[in-house]
């Protein structure tokens, strides 16, 4: 019995050991890591996906089935608030179980939602080489929808915008909608535009500061020597990091907001230059995008589905203010004569009037893009849209 | 011959435990910061013109699977055979290294390193490249063994079992791109190197027989005074004698590019 009792206690240091081993502490630095395995995982499944798609398909759908649905980053900002605040009321140890909130790091957030819109394309891609096109469908309008969540990184929404643009655009051309796959190609070359226009650069850069600037890196160490802190017991230094953190999370907060709003006005300093009267045209021509956006949506109440609603031009965000400002879209003009071309020379003579209507209001704009003045602009573009609109509806008609 | 062993181990274990000792009293802790050499410049490459940032790289490091930072001190327990600690995601700053050594190379008009992208959403226009990349992984793992504080683990450390291992397995992705085309990579480049260093009785010592343990060369040490004369307050990880080939190339083929 005493030989027994020996044994046992030799051997449980090394039971101790085994499940030290095996520990993995839930902190913000194990969050950011996941996101990156997350990232990793389907960038690999999307480059075999043409040698095994079967097994892409496998990892996309293991990826959207084992993931707890997005939320708007707000709401996990919230809960990093909250969680933070009950760690700091607990004790030695408590820290152990940080989870959904890790979504409150706009660089955590940013990329599970570039995650989920390449798990949605990825299996969209699939699904259409295996003739689901519906499933193809559904999953495309889900990645659309997912990518516009991220409001702070316009650069990874464009880029991926594009490419389910493209990936539509071969989804109608497969069903024989000629029309409709040259929609989705002109809305591909919208967003493109504007990724690559002047506005586009400094996006990217704007977005890049956000995800891994200054105010993100302070909010995430901070976070970080928080949970050390409060993990190892440390009580003192546990309230003192968590003011820390409280402060680091609102300015995230703040930036972020900052971000989303005119940053023409802010740079000016109240002072109304002609880039402000710009910006504020740029306004006014949002909310006229947003109107139509309701027209639309009625449209698609009346019956219109939603994934066709999102394949024209008026989804994109930036597609009036690229109508009017170079610095939004540099070839916009170009690309919509383009495609009143294309579609008329798919549609035959009944197209040619409308393309043309197209093309005359395309140069009407002409002036306000050449100029700096913007007096008119809103009335001008509300006559395109008229016209446009007329012209998308026949357009979606052609079929092969 | 045995003896002549016994005698050669007292040596080694009174070299790594009095001289530290001494030193710590003698000089004192602390003169040092080990950061990365670059290597000198190149007389036949021609200068250009070219103004370049240089942005520190982004984190991708992944999750530790078995993440047991601080554990290795189990090994130390009687009957535990050996403990592992894996130290995932070291967040080294090769993008400062990598700058250092295009400064150093004098290819470029200027070089500047910005350790975050705030100073680029106004100053982008201010150069001609920008250098940034993706840091996938930098993992560290030690083990350390331990054979028991009776005979049989005197027995396997003369044996020459190993007393534990260090290594650590880097890879980072560099990339350029114009200011204004930010969207269309110029350039790319992978750096990757491997470090393995298993340690015994009878090996895994610097020339001097000192023992070579406790990350030094992770932490770039490069000679035995340097290892027991440095304090570790600061390492920047970026270790000299891996790093110096690899950014040799990495400054030559962007060179190549962009003259």
């Amino acid at each position: 019995m005493l030989k027994m009792a020996k044994t046992v206690l030799a051997l449980l240091p090394l039971i101790g050991c085994l499940g030290c081993a095996s520990y993995v502490p839930r902190d913000p630095a194990y969050f950011l890591g996941e996101s990156s395995d997350v990232l990793r995982s389907l960038e690999a499944a999307r480059a075999q996906e043409e040698k095994a798609p079967s097994e892409a398909l496998r990892i996309y759908q293991d990826f959207l089935k084992g993931s707890a649905p997005l939320e708007p980053f707000p709401s996990y900002q919230e809960q990093l608030k909250k969680a933070l605040d009950n760690k700091g009321k607990v004790q030695y140890g408590s820290a152990s179980n940080f989870h959904g909130e890790s979504r409150g790091f706009p660089v955590t957030y940013a990329r599970w939602t570039q995650a989920f819109a390449l798990a949605h394309q990825g299996s969209a891609r699939v699904c259409l080489a295996q003739g689901t096109v519906e499933s193809a469908e559904r999953e495309l309008l889900s990645a659309m929808e997912v990518i516009k969540r991220c409001e702070f990184c316009p650069h990874t929404s464009g880029e991926s915008l594009t490419e389910s643009y493209l990936i539509l655009a071969k989804i109608r051309q497969t069903q024989g909608q000629i029309g409709k796959a040259l929609v989705a190609q002109l809305s591909a070359d919208l967003v493109r535009d504007h990724v690559r226009s002047e506005r586009g650069v400094e996006e990217f850069y704007l977005e890049k500061s956000l995800l891994f600037g200054d105010v993100a890196r302070k909010q995430f160490n901070e976070t970080q020597r928080f949970y050390n802190a409060v993990n190892i017991g440390q009580a003192q230094e546990a309230q003192a990091r968590f003011n820390a953190v409280a402060t680091s999370v609102s300015m995230a907060n703040a930036h972020i907001q900052g971000m989303a709003a005119q940053q023409a006005l802010e740079k000016s300093g109240g002072i109304v230059t002609p880039e402000v009267q710009r910006a504020q045209i740029s306004a006014q021509l949002a909310r006229v995008s947003a109107q139509l956006n309701v027209i639309s949506n009625e449209m698609h109440a009346g019956g219109q589905s939603k994934v066709e609603f999102m394949s024209t031009p008026w989804a994109i965000p930036t597609f009036t203010q690229q109508l009017v400002d170079p610095k939004q879209g540099a070839n916009t003009p170009a690309i919509m004569k383009d495609f009143a071309a294309s579609a008329a020379q798919a549609g035959g003579a009944s197209y040619q009037a409308g393309a043309q209507q197209v093309n005359q209001a395309v140069d009407d704009l002409m002036p306000y893009r050449q100029s700096a003045k913007m007096d008119g602009a809103v009335p001008q573009v509300e006559k395109f849209a008229e016209v446009f609109n007329a012209f998308l509806t026949q357009v979606q008609e052609i079929k092969n | 011959m045995r003896i002549g062993i016994i005698l050669q181990s007292l040596k080694r274990v009174a070299v790594y435990m009095v001289i530290p000792a001494t030193l710590s009293v003698t000089v004192g802790c602390g003169f040092k910061e080990r950061i990365y050499i670059p290597n000198p410049p190149d007389q036949n490459f021609k200068s250009t013109s070219l103004r370049v940032a240089v942005i520190e790289l982004e984190d991708r490091n992944p999750t530790a699977k078995v993440r047991t930072f601080g554990a290795l001190g189990f090994a130390d327990v009687p009957g535990v055979l050996y403990a592992t600690e894996t130290d995932v995601g070291n967040p080294t700053q090769f993008g400062k290294c990598l700058a250092a050594e295009l400064k150093s190379a004098q290819l470029f008009s200027q070089v500047d390193y910005f350790p975050t992208w705030e100073k680029m959403t106004t100053g982008y226009t201010e150069y001609d490249l920008v250098v940034t990349g993706v840091l996938n992984h930098d993992t560290v793992v030690g083990t350390k063994t331990s054979y028991g504080l009776g005979p049989s683990g005197v027995l396997f450390m003369f044996l020459g079992l190993p007393w534990g291992s260090d290594s650590r397995d880097v890879e980072f992705q560099i990339y350029a791109f114009h200011p204004r085309k930010p969207w269309a990579h110029a350039w790319q480049h992978k750096v990757s190197f491997k470090d393995y260093n298993l340690y015994g009785l009878y090996y895994g010592h610097f020339s001097d027989g000192r023992l070579m343990v406790n990350r030094s060369r992770i932490m770039h040490v490069s000679s035995p005074d340097d290892y027991y004369n440095s304090d570790y307050k600061y390492s920047d990880y970026c270790t000299t004698q891996f790093l110096q080939p690899e950014l040799k190339k990495v400054r030559e083929a962007l060179y190549a590019t962009v003259r």
